[in-house]
């Protein structure tokens, strides 16, 4: 041992270093963000809640029941009912997708042809009763209407609808221009649609 | 030594014990009978042209139906001087589904038979403390065989009454919902 | 090593006897559910008996019965904290099997974003390691730093631990050019922080007397027991896939392997701290050779893979047209088995598939570091005092996800 190193010993000057840099920590601005007050932005494409695309028109799901999102599901949890003979268009019956089993990877929202179901940015959906996060389709079709609700913009497009930089001749031709038009899609209007429809 | 000329040089020494060899992606492998797998090991090991110091892998697969012998024990071998590799794949029939350990060669080759053990009821002749390793002690069955259940029978696990008895039991504690 | 001297109490005629004390499964250094059954005499451990097993899902067993893109999100469960290098393993691993070649710039993504899970999954090593032996605040300087990387992870793909980014064949999208000067920035300032940490402990006597001369392994035996990664490199061995087996891009970039000398647990930490000064100068060297282009290749499989295999896209097909037009035949997976590894921030993850040509993998198995880590966790701990224990499991890296898979 230097005589160097008997004096850094000795005056503990290593530990007076680490001391001095929390002090000067110390005097900076804090990271940390109080959470339930103050929220972090949710970077766009997050993967939280599912939601079914409502469409405008009609007031009613997009999903034609190919059951590709079912068979490509990693965690097998979502369950499709459909009628309808081979060969003719099918009408979905049930659509149900058990979110404390799912584990948010977006294959079904990449794999779906028609943009019909989506992992919105919404994430405090915590609950009290296990039924609340088991969606059905219409439960599905709320959580659509509550996140719009919270959007500004006047169009909406997920980031796996139509991912970034992938050769636009592998997606389905709904997949290419991927955005729901939101305007008309307050309650009234739709109640309204549905009234006409 | 790149995986063509080890595997000829191999193939002259190990000739009797060798069942076929397997070529795929440039990556080479050599069926062997089971009985002589710790000489060749040793071999593999010891030799110094060769010296395969690093065990990569030690896992079994099961071949139900599509093989004469039902298990294999595949042992992925890599020289960290040399930087060659090279795979010995030990072929156990299913009616004596055991082999020699080789924790005599490699140490960590000790859990990775464990867990054979425990996937595939392959038996290590000579290890240390062969127990199952991942799956409870009391757990029936190998489950990463062909034809083990997919789903379980209707009965459920071991002890699941009683949990299930426990629970109800405790339900009065519970907070009202809210 | 010291040697530690014991009075026996059987030695002034005192009655004695070892002591069994079972530590874990929750226990909040065992780093998850690790079970250690320790037979003490004293406080000194002679011998301890790791049991595992508690979070088995059954990866391997699971994967048996989907198809290859299925798979990926499971091995995201793998090493929970560095899943985006579990999932660039299985696909260069199937990519290989395929026989498809990714493209350069979804090559270079991978390894820029590799090399940042390796920086987010070190300083989640060094925040729980420096915990348990007791400085408590370099573990929330490494979380402020951890979670601007999450904080990149979510701009990319959406998600902050569990990615799935990577496919078979490329990556599920591209990047921006503002993600690349985010990440600039960040890598700017990022050996400034190292730098703190090294303040804080590097020569803080605690910490010198916690690890020095703690859980020492010779290379030899290291390699015996099948150590990799920095647990190896420690002990002075050479071991690094990404030099001995280059994949993705790391044969085009230049990078050094930090070596230890002694094996002891000071020694892998240093190891450790170089590591994240090399990660931070191939992101660098990737941001600078980022090629343009594609980031899927024409021929990687689709998400709904049929089980038969999967369809090639025809190379002229008119883009806008309502049907894509897809080669008739199924290009089925080859029949084969291989074996590929990766070097995941813990050590060497490989993952040997057999293929019976299906849709599906007949077997695939993970070699996870963290297993094979675990079991020399009793020849790490011997002869030592039960505190160094907790040096030991921290030194290891462990994560139990990955360990029972």
């Amino acid at each position: 041992m230097t005589f160097r190193d008997l004096i850094n010993k000795a005056l503990f000057i290593e530990i007076l270093k680490g001391l001095a840099l929390t002090l000067k920590v110390f005097l900076t601005k804090p990271v940390t963000i109080k959470y339930p007050h103050e929220k972090r932005p949710v970077s766009s494409g997050f993967r939280g809640r599912h939601a079914m695309v409502r469409d405008p028109q009609t007031g009613k799901e997009l999903c034609v029941a190919c059951m590709k999102c079912a068979m490509v599901c990693p965690s097998q949890c979502i369950y499709i009912k459909y009628t309808g003979a081979e060969g003719e268009p099918r009408e979905l019956t049930k659509y149900e997708i058990e979110a404390y089993r799912c584990i948010y990877c977006g294959y079904c929202v990449e794999v779906c042809p028609m943009n019909a179901i989506v992992l919105t940015e919404h994430y405090e959906y915590a609950s009290y009763k296990r039924q609340d996060n088991y969606f059905d389709k219409e439960r599905l079709l709320k959580n659509w209407d509550e996140h719009i609700k919270s959007l500004k913009a006047t169009s909406y497009s997920n980031k796996f609808w139509k991912p970034l930089g992938i050769d636009i001749g592998r997606l389905p031709a709904n997949k290419r221009q991927a955005e729901v038009e939101l305007k008309g899609l307050s309650k009234d209007d739709l109640s309204q649609n549905i009234k006409e429809a | 030594m790149d995986s063509i000329k080890i595997t000829d040089k191999l193939k002259k020494i190990l000739f009797d014990d060798i069942i076929e060899i397997c070529q795929f992606a440039n990556q080479y492998s050599i069926v062997v009978k089971k009985q002589r797998i710790v000489d060749i090991m040793r071999f593999l090991h010891d030799d110094p042209e060769l010296d395969f110091n690093h065990l990569q892998d030690l896992c079994g697969v099961d071949y139900k139906d599509t093989k004469d012998y039902r298990f294999e024990v595949v042992y992925q071998l890599f020289s960290i001087q040399k930087c060659h590799s090279i795979r010995i794949r030990a072929a156990v029939p299913e009616d004596d589904p055991t082999i020699d350990t080789v924790t005599t060669i490699w140490e960590g080759a000790s859990w990775h038979e464990r867990e054979c053990y425990d996937m595939f009821g392959i038996v290590f002749k000579g290890h240390p403390d062969l127990r199952r390793v991942l799956m409870p002690e009391d757990w029936e069955g190998h489950p990463l065989r062909k034809d083990y259940p997919l789903k379980g029978p209707k009965e459920y696990w071991r002890g699941f009454q009683e949990v299930l008895q426990k629970s109800q039991e405790y339900r009065q504690y519970e907070t009202k919902e809210i | 090593m010291e040697q530690v001297e014991i009075t026996k109490g059987s030695d002034i005629g005192l009655h004695t006897q070892e002591l069994t004390l079972n530590m874990g499964p929750q226990h909040p250094a065992t780093h998850g559910v690790l079970r250690l059954f320790l037979e003490l005499d004293g406080e000194v451990v002679k011998r301890c008996t790791p049991h595992v097993g508690y979070l088995h899902r059954g990866i391997e067993k699971l994967s048996e019965s989907r198809a290859y893109p299925s798979v990926m999100p499971l091995t995201d469960r793998l090493d929970y904290i560095s899943s985006m290098i579990n999932n660039i393993g299985y696909c260069i691993a199937v990519e290989r099997l395929m026989g498809i070649e990714p493209p350069p710039r979804a090559k270079y993504i991978r390894t820029l974003l590799a090399e940042l899970t390796r920086i987010s999954s070190h300083l989640l090593w060094l925040a729980t390691h420096a915990l348990d032996i007791g400085a408590m605040t370099v573990f929330l300087y490494c979380f402020r730093e951890r979670e601007q990387i999450l904080g990149m992870f979510e701009d990319v793909i959406g998600a902050r631990l569990t990615v799935s980014y990577p496919r078979i064949g490329g990556v599920r999208c591209d990047i921006t050019d503002g993600f690349l000067e985010g990440v600039g920035r960040f890598i700017d300032e990022f050996p400034s922080r190292i730098v703190e940490y090294e303040t804080l402990i590097d020569k803080n006597r605690i910490w010198l007397q916690r690890t020095k001369g703690i859980g020492v392994i010779s290379g030899e035996e290291a390699v015996r027991w099948g150590l990799t990664g920095a647990t190896l490199r420690g002990s002075g061995i050479n071991y690094d896939v990404r030099k001995k087996m280059p994949y993705d891009a790391y044969d085009e970039i230049e990078f050094d392997v930090p070596l230890g000398q002694n094996g002891d647990v000071y020694d892998r930490y240093r190891c450790r701290m170089e590591e994240m000064r090399q990660s931070v100068r191939i992101i660098q060297q990737c941001i600078e050779k980022m090629p343009k282009g594609e980031v899927l290749s024409k021929d990687a499989p689709d998400l709904d893979m049929n089980p038969k295999g999967h369809k090639r896209l025809e190379p002229e097909m008119s883009l806008w047209s309502a049907n894509v037009s897809f080669s008739n035949e199924y290009t089925t997976t080859p029949k084969g088995e291989l074996y590929s590894a990766v070097e995941a921030p813990k050590g060497e993850l490989g993952f040997y598939i057999v293929s019976d040509g299906t849709g599906r993998p007949y077997r695939m198995r993970v070699r996870s570091p963290s297993f094979v880590h675990a079991a020399a966790i009793p020849r790490l701990c011997q002869g030592h005092m039960i505190a160094d224990v907790i040096a030991v499991i921290g030194t290891i890296d462990i994560v139990m996800g990955e360990c029972d898979r």
